[in-house]
């Protein structure tokens, strides 16, 4: 347990921001529609599970605390399932889940998996809780083939892969003990129940992923990203490995090697997964700041940039200054740059910082169309919908602002927000004070334009802010501002 | 003792979920007998205060928006009643059939009493009108999120408008993978005959499918001498042929406008594909028109459809030029008489003229008796669901007089609608609530074509439709059920599709 705790710390205090966004592209409603939408496909009740208590990273040490305790749980539950496993080496898939978690950098966009920071944790207890119940029952045919069944049978529309992961060990346990009825009915049982599902009971399922189902795909326009899933190879590994562990070592020497090969095996999984992008992390403490107007600390984090910033760091950076009402020479004292965002796909700032700083220029139009974008292709987040309601808000659209606040006021900690926004979708005077929209009011513009931003945040601001007349003194500034760097570095503001 | 937990366990919780919900539902709400009676109407979501439904529709469940810490709800008709206690009033179906028939062609009240600190107020009851005509007991559309380029989870559903029975014929899903997603559009039906429907995917696995009598069949419809594949579908009544548009499409976003995007044919056709042969021919592919939306007269004799005229300054088509110009698509209401017999067309006339009132018409439907000619009317372009300015209007073809059908619209957008197969219902879809979501309603239109108060599709938890993150697109009612499962389909779409021919065109060009 002091290893998880340890753990857990190490957590808090380096990836609060990475937690806090996780919660921010999470969002889970207390209605039955969204129960009924997650169970619409295999391991719906893991990712509803999951998505329930990714909101609490909104405190982030209390997440990291539930964290901990289902680590704690999983770790008792592996001696039950597998007693001869050296204590060590149930460390192993606690790093496995850490790393899944660390190691997501910009992907907390774009994984399509509700609830992915605790899904892998309350899947392996679902797995590993099949082998510890199985290892509990009586040894008999009369009881482990039925249950065998029903784990597969039952097991698989609630928790997906991991139900067919946990029949599998059982399977392979059952091997060792030479009970071959068992093993073939687990055999057939993953085979074929993910079939019958497919026909029969779900729709939203492509074939080719019906034994993935509830596992994060690491795919982004039409390319696979392999070594993400190597934490979950070597989960499964690991538990394979440990059903055909059949005593305990005694051997003294034996067993302190294999503590130090865990625990270092351990550190350098974490070590090699562990994203620490100074630029990512940057990022997302300067948007919660951007989000909270805290324009001062965006400062203090731009200013103490490693190296070269990225474009969004530099934007928000602005943005930061124009709202402090500092002058344009000093932008100068900060690091400039256009470090591309450290991910193996491409980023575009459209799908990261680019609605917040949409609604910041005063072009609540296209924040809006961006969150609606990502909402439906990545799904629907607490994020998202505020900034759809701020937007509707400045639109002069309260029935709109109405729906989103409504949402909101049904989840567990944005509810004083919602109700605070729906206060100004009765009293419209409440938005000319409100702290989060009254600064952007003097940046809306009466004269349109129909025109796109084909997905490049700042080219596009550049261009309509300076190619379009009727801009106010405030927005000639943030133009001048992007103009500064993009007079001898255009090429760079191209995001690929 | 593990057995013996067991079976403690079971018997605690059968008792939670067999026995308390039976004691618990036993005891039938009462009315207050001491309130205070208010002359507001209550107000309720969704709202059906006056409107008129079908007598087989199933029970129009509301919730009371007032504040109130309890509400009973009492529909009544004669000596019969319905209550349902809480904020939520769900009838009972087989109550609510019963209500029905008995009050049909007469009307049903509704009280409602509202608790607050103790005390009940009862509000001022109001109607719901239960027309004689029934409706088509089958509603079909595409649920699908409002969002402008990207999409996801796409499915054709139907719902049986009887009871709240739902299923899905198509998800796009099954299609689609991380590499290449599948876009699922433009279902229809021959005459509201859910045995011969026809729908569209698009770009992974795309094709048309058309399923024919339990014929299912995908066709590959695209061709070099084709703008696209077919778009916009209109079967004709009777003949195994439909007409399609051919489009080039594109979008363009909004600054500051509320509407938000535009979305603009750069292009567009109209042709005619006949089923048992795989062949297209061009009905109209004239220079500087715009056609789109065709849709047949009952008797099958004419084709109506939409046309802009445009001009490209540029010599070629010009995404640019015509997206500044795009408030100049102004789209009128035209017919060609066809002749079943030799599949040929007549000369295009003019059947509404919106240019003339600086508008722009389109989606003409006919009714079934051939006299009404129900459209959708904006400001300019063609795709209306995203102009909050948009109104369903009302032509009758004997004497070539319209107005805007002021009983079915609203504030905001309302647009695609289709009629039943006795003339006397309509569904359209409607952003009435929030200028966001579409939901479809249904209107009663009399033989004079005066239409009634609409009324929100019915649902069983009342408050669902304020919760689905998804817009209902393309309401179609049908005779009856679809009998296809989304496996199948899939199964289908996953395979080639047929090719087709192109022959030469059904009318000459004008130059």
């Amino acid at each position: 347990m002091g290893s998880v705790l340890l753990l857990g710390l190490l957590l808090i205090s380096l990836e609060a921001d990475v937690l806090y966004e996780a919660q921010n592209q999470n969002l889970f409603l207390h209605t039955p529609l969204f129960f009924e939408q997650q169970m619409m496909k295999a391991g719906g009740f893991l990712t509803w599970m999951g998505s329930y208590l990714t909101q609490y990273f909104f405190y982030p040490a209390l997440g990291v605390s539930i964290l901990c305790l289902l680590w704690g749980f999983l770790i008792w539950l592996i001696h039950k399932a597998f007693p001869n496993t050296w204590l060590p080496f149930a460390l192993l898939p606690i790093g496995c889940f850490l790393v899944t978690i660390v190691d997501m950098g910009y992907w907390v966009y774009y994984l399509k998996l509700p609830g992915h920071s605790f899904d892998t944790t309350l899947g392996a207890i679902a797995a590993i809780g099949l082998v510890a119940i199985y290892r509990c029952l009586p040894q008999r045919l009369a009881y482990t083939l039925p249950f065998t069944l029903i784990a597969v049978i039952i097991g698989y529309p609630i928790f997906g892969f991991y139900a067919l992961w946990g029949t599998l060990l059982i399977g392979l346990l059952a091997a060792t003990k030479k009970q071959w009825t068992v093993t073939v009915v687990a055999a057939i049982g993953v085979v074929s129940v993910p079939l019958l599902a497919y026909h029969l009971l779900y729709h939203e399922t492509n074939m080719v992923y019906i034994y993935w189902a509830s596992l994060p795909m690491y795919s982004h326009n039409g390319k696979q990203y392999a070594n993400y899933y190597l934490p979950y190879i070597a989960l499964v590994v690991c538990t394979v490995g440990w059903c055909f562990i059949s005593h305990p070592l005694s051997n003294r020497k034996w067993v302190l090697f294999g503590r130090c090969g865990a625990i270092f095996l351990l550190i350098i999984g974490i070590i090699i997964g562990w994203n620490r992008n100074d630029n990512f992390h940057r990022e997302l403490s300067m948007s919660h700041n951007m989000e909270r107007q805290q324009w001062e600390d965006m400062l203090t984090t731009a200013q103490h940039v490693k190296g070269e910033p990225t474009r969004a760091i530099c934007l928000m950076k602005n943005i930061a200054l124009l709202r402090l009402g500092r002058d344009r020479k000093e932008m100068l004292t900060f690091p400039e740059g256009s470090k591309r965002p450290d991910a193996p796909f491409s980023i575009r700032m459209v799908h990261t910082i680019g609605k917040q700083v949409y609604l910041q220029y005063g072009i609540p139009n296209y924040c809006y169309r961006w969150c609606m974008e990502d909402g439906v292709e990545y799904g629907w987040t607490v994020e998202r919908l505020k900034l759809m309601t701020l937007c509707s808000l400045l639109n002069g659209e309260p029935t709109a602002a109405r729906r989103f606040t409504a949402l909101l006021k049904k989840t567990t900690f944005h509810k004083d927000w919602a109700k605070q926004y729906e206060a100004c979708t009765h009293n419209p005077k409440l938005v000319l004070g409100d702290e989060a929209l009254s600064p952007i009011l003097p940046y809306l513009r009466d004269d349109n334009f129909l025109t796109s931003d084909q997905s490049q945040l700042e080219l596009f601001l550049f261009e309509h802010l300076l190619g379009t007349p009727n801009n106010n003194r405030q927005q000639e500034e943030l133009a001048q501002r992007t103009m500064f760097y993009y007079r001898s570095n255009h090429q760079k503001l191209v995001e690929p | 003792m593990k057995q013996r937990s067991a079976i403690y366990f079971l018997i605690v919780f059968g008792w939670l979920t067999v026995v308390l919900p039976i004691l618990t539902g036993c005891s039938p709400a009462k009315l207050p007998q001491q309130y205070e009676q208010s002359n507001m109407q209550p107000r309720i979501y969704p709202d059906y205060i006056d409107v008129t439904i079908p007598v087989n529709i199933a029970p129009l469940c509301l919730e009371l928006l007032n504040e109130a810490s309890d509400a009973i709800t009492r529909y009544s008709f004669g000596n019969s009643e319905i209550i349902c206690e809480g904020l939520k009033a769900r009838p009972d179906i087989d109550e609510w059939k019963a209500l029905t028939s008995q009050a049909k062609g007469q009307s049903i009240q509704v009280e409602i009493f509202a608790k607050n600190n103790g005390k009940w107020v009862r509000f001022k009851p109001f109607n719901i009108y239960v027309s004689k005509d029934s409706i088509d007991p089958w509603l079909s559309y595409r649920l699908i999120s409002p969002s402008y380029v990207s999409y996801e989870e796409l499915t054709i559903n139907q719902r049986c408008l009887e009871n709240f029975d739902e299923a899905c014929i198509v998800d796009n899903m099954l299609c689609s993978t991380e590499a290449g997603g599948q876009c699922v559009n433009c279902h229809s039906y021959q005459q509201n005959n859910p045995q011969r429907m026809q729908f569209h995917a698009r770009q992974a696995n795309g094709g048309t499918f058309i399923a024919y009598d339990g014929q299912l069949e995908k066709i590959d419809m695209r061709h070099d001498s084709l703008l696209s594949s077919g778009v916009y579908p209109a079967w004709h009544p009777t003949q195994k042929l439909i007409a399609y548009s051919t489009n080039r499409t594109m979008q363009a976003f909004h600054t500051a406008d509320p509407n938000k995007i535009e979305v603009l044919d750069s292009e567009s056709d109209l042709i005619l594909y006949d089923i048992d042969h795989h062949e297209v021919r061009t009905i109209e592919q004239q220079p500087n028109e715009l056609e789109i939306f065709p849709t047949w007269s009952p008797d099958g004799q004419s084709l109506y459809f939409c046309s802009a005229h445009y001009e490209y300054k540029a010599d070629s088509t010009d995404l640019e030029e015509i997206t500044m110009r795009a408030k100049e698509l102004k789209y009128n209401i035209y017919r060609k008489s066809f002749d079943p017999d030799t599949k040929t067309f007549g000369e295009r006339e003019l059947v509404f003229c919106a240019d003339t009132m600086n508008m722009s018409a389109t989606l003409p439907r006919i009714s079934p008796d051939g006299r009404w000619l129900l459209f959708t009317m904006g400001e300019w372009g063609c795709f209306h669901i995203w102009h909050h300015d948009a109104d369903l209007w009302m032509m009758d073809l004997n004497t070539k007089e319209a107005c805007a059908a002021n009983e079915l619209n609203s504030d905001d957008t309302e647009s695609y609608h289709s009629w039943s197969s006795n003339g006397r219902w309509v569904v359209f879809s409607s952003r009435r609530y929030d200028g966001v979501f579409t939901r479809p309603f249904i209107a009663h239109i009399d033989s004079n074509g005066h239409g009634s108060k609409p009324f929100e599709l019915p649902m069983a938890d009342p408050d669902r439709h304020r919760q689905l993150m998804k817009s209902y697109n393309v309401p179609e009612l049908m005779s009856g059920s679809v009998d296809l499962r989304p496996q199948k389909v899939a199964s289908i779409l996953k395979g080639n599709g047929v090719a087709v021919s192109y022959q030469s065109q059904y009318s000459t060009k004008e130059n």
